[in-house]
């Protein structure tokens, strides 16, 4: 098991003021319970309406956040260990947050920005830097002439892409995409996930590819996770959506036509 | 990232020159002043303006527009030198200590918020009073008094450039915690910084004037304008100009600072009540 998770729970405290000295304040459970794992080399959709927990899970697994009870597991190793240095973890694991423009920083130029994951991870390889960022452009179907804007120079789409290409320069071994599709328009999302695809196959990466759209999973998720309220409420790796348990995803899955799966 | 578009206005460019000005005069002031600034002529005391002495002559005879352009030197390499120290100090603090939160960002604040209650002044004064007066002490009291509010300041910056979606994006591309204050905090924070830096220039000018009234600062015969001040006290009845032009130059150096970082800072009210 490449990545495990273990009864994972996330409170936040709530922002309302604390009425009892004595009665505990019951915070927000943004993630309750999850259990989940990912296989090497296999693709998982994690799929929820928005605001049922899905960045803050993909959040835990990278300890981005401290969870409030669980464990996630990553090669076997808990990765919320006090001692454990984080890139560590980083070197196995990457995450395309949510929001791209905002992740990428306004004063770096695409290619610094490409290149520091390199610098850091692979320091010995320093003459292959400049063609390695080019190759990560080519990769993620970009003009190596975007290699010198800025991020505000770029469309969003392909914001998208740089950031997946920075998170592929790290040569992970799974990688998180936090509804780095959503943003996009339907021609250029149905390219994003072939090209995604692609690299998934020629490079036995595995993904979990959250979204809140049922429908662009079924091009590329071998096994689909169900989230809702903060719980996995189902998951199921059939190609048959009429195994469905839970009234939510029956209704979820409703709406699509059947030659879908 | 917001960017403000910044509109050239009368304040700013106000401001900007007048500075500019008396920056120049600095420089320039062994070509400008027309006597030398230590040179006494006691058979001229307290004259009042006239041609050869334009701002007239002090209680000892020496010309006070020499002495105020002769002042505007030590002043200026005061504030900046006073000013280099004081972020010398504070960044590291403001930057660590808001970059990594924790229970010894709490222990500094709470000891921060102590002495910010103490009114500046009158710790200013407790510091020089212990250490002696002098000019060296003084910079060391304006310093001591000063960095907790700058510490503040770059804190609640860094406080809100950390929850930024690019400082975890960094972090994953396997930068350190040091590497991420310097090469994406410090950018960010700096231009409110330098807004900052030029205000404070102008109170710490006054600080050091008002030190030097009250004979605990720079000692005489040093031409500065807090000692001018200190020395005129006596005649002033008798000699209003004495005091005047030395007051009307520091009251035009601090008000050239107010305009130029006021009309930045507007855009740049940071949350520093947060803790
Ligand atoms: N930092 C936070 N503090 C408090 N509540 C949060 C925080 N982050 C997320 N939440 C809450 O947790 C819930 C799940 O949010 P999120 O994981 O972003 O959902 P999703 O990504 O599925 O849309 C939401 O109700 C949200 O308000
Ligand atoms: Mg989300």
């Amino acid at each position: 098991m490449l990545l495990e998770l273990r009864d994972v729970s996330k409170e936040y405290p709530s922002r309302t003021r604390r009425m009892s000295l004595f009665k505990p304040n019951s915070g927000l459970k943004a993630v309750n319970g999850v259990n989940l794992a990912i296989r090497k080399g296999e693709c998982v959709g994690l799929v929820g309406e928005s605001g049922s927990g899905k960045s803050t899970l993909a959040k835990l697994m990278m300890n981005m956040e401290p969870v409030t009870s669980g464990q996630v597991l990553l090669k076997g190793q808990p990765i919320h260990e006090r001692k454990r240095n984080n890139r560590k973890t980083y070197k196995q694991m990457q995450l395309v947050l949510q929001d791209s423009s905002s992740s990428l920083y306004p004063k770096m130029r695409v290619k610094e920005i490409l290149e520091e994951p390199l610098r850091n991870y692979f320091p010995q390889e320093k003459a292959m830097w400049d063609a390695r960022c080019a190759g990560l452009l080519e990769l993620v179907d970009l003009d190596p002439s975007l290699l010198s804007r800025y991020p505000h120079q770029l469309s969003g789409g392909q914001k998208q892409r740089v950031c997946l290409a920075k998170a592929l320069a790290v040569r992970p071994e799974i990688i998180i995409l936090d509804e780095s599709v959503a943003s996009l328009d339907e021609p250029s999302q149905r390219a994003v996930l072939a090209m995604l695809k692609r690299i998934q196959k020629e490079q036995q990466l595995s993904l979990l590819f959250i979204t809140h759209d049922v429908k662009s999973t079924r091009q590329l998720c071998d096994r689909v996770a169900i989230m809702y309220q903060g719980k996995l409420v189902e998951t199921f790796s059939g190609r048959d959506c009429r195994q469905l348990q839970h009234p939510y995803s029956r209704l979820l899955f409703q709406a699509m036509p059947d030659e879908s799966f | 990232m917001k960017k403000v578009p910044y509109s050239v206005d009368a304040g700013l460019i106000g401001g900007a020159g007048l500075l500019i000005f008396i920056c120049l005069a600095g420089v320039l002031a062994p070509w400008l002043a027309p006597h030398d600034p230590l040179a006494m002529d006691l058979s001229n005391r307290l004259s009042s303006p006239g041609w050869t002495y334009p701002f007239g002559t002090d209680h000892l005879g020496r010309c006070i527009l020499s002495r105020i352009i002769y002042g505007i030197r030590i002043s200026a390499v005061f504030a900046v030198l006073v000013m280099i120290c004081t972020f010398l100090i504070s960044l590291p603090v403001g930057l660590l200590t808001g970059y990594l939160r924790g229970r010894t960002d709490h222990l500094f604040m709470r000891f921060i918020d102590g002495m910010l209650a103490i009114p500046d002044i009158v710790l200013t004064i407790a510091i020089v009073g212990l250490l002696g007066p002098g000019f060296v002490n003084m910079a060391i009291a304006i310093i001591l008094v000063r960095w907790a509010n700058y510490v503040r300041f770059i804190r609640s910056l860094v406080l809100k450039v950390r929850k930024e979606d690019y400082i975890l994006s960094a972090r994953m591309s396997g930068n350190s915690h040091l590497r991420i204050m310097r090469r994406y905090i410090l950018p960010e924070i700096f231009s409110p910084l330098a807004v900052f830096g030029a205000l404070d220039t102008g109170k710490i000018v006054l600080a050091m004037a008002g030190l030097s009234f009250l004979g605990l600062g720079t000692q005489p015969p040093t031409p500065e304008w807090g000692i001018m001040l200190h020395d005129a006290a006596g005649y002033f009845q008798i000699a209003p100009h004495v005091m005047v032009f030395p007051g009307l130059a520091i009251m035009f150096f601090v008000f050239g600072c107010q305009l130029v970082s006021g009309r930045f800072s507007r855009r740049h009210t940071a949350a520093v009540k947060e803790v």
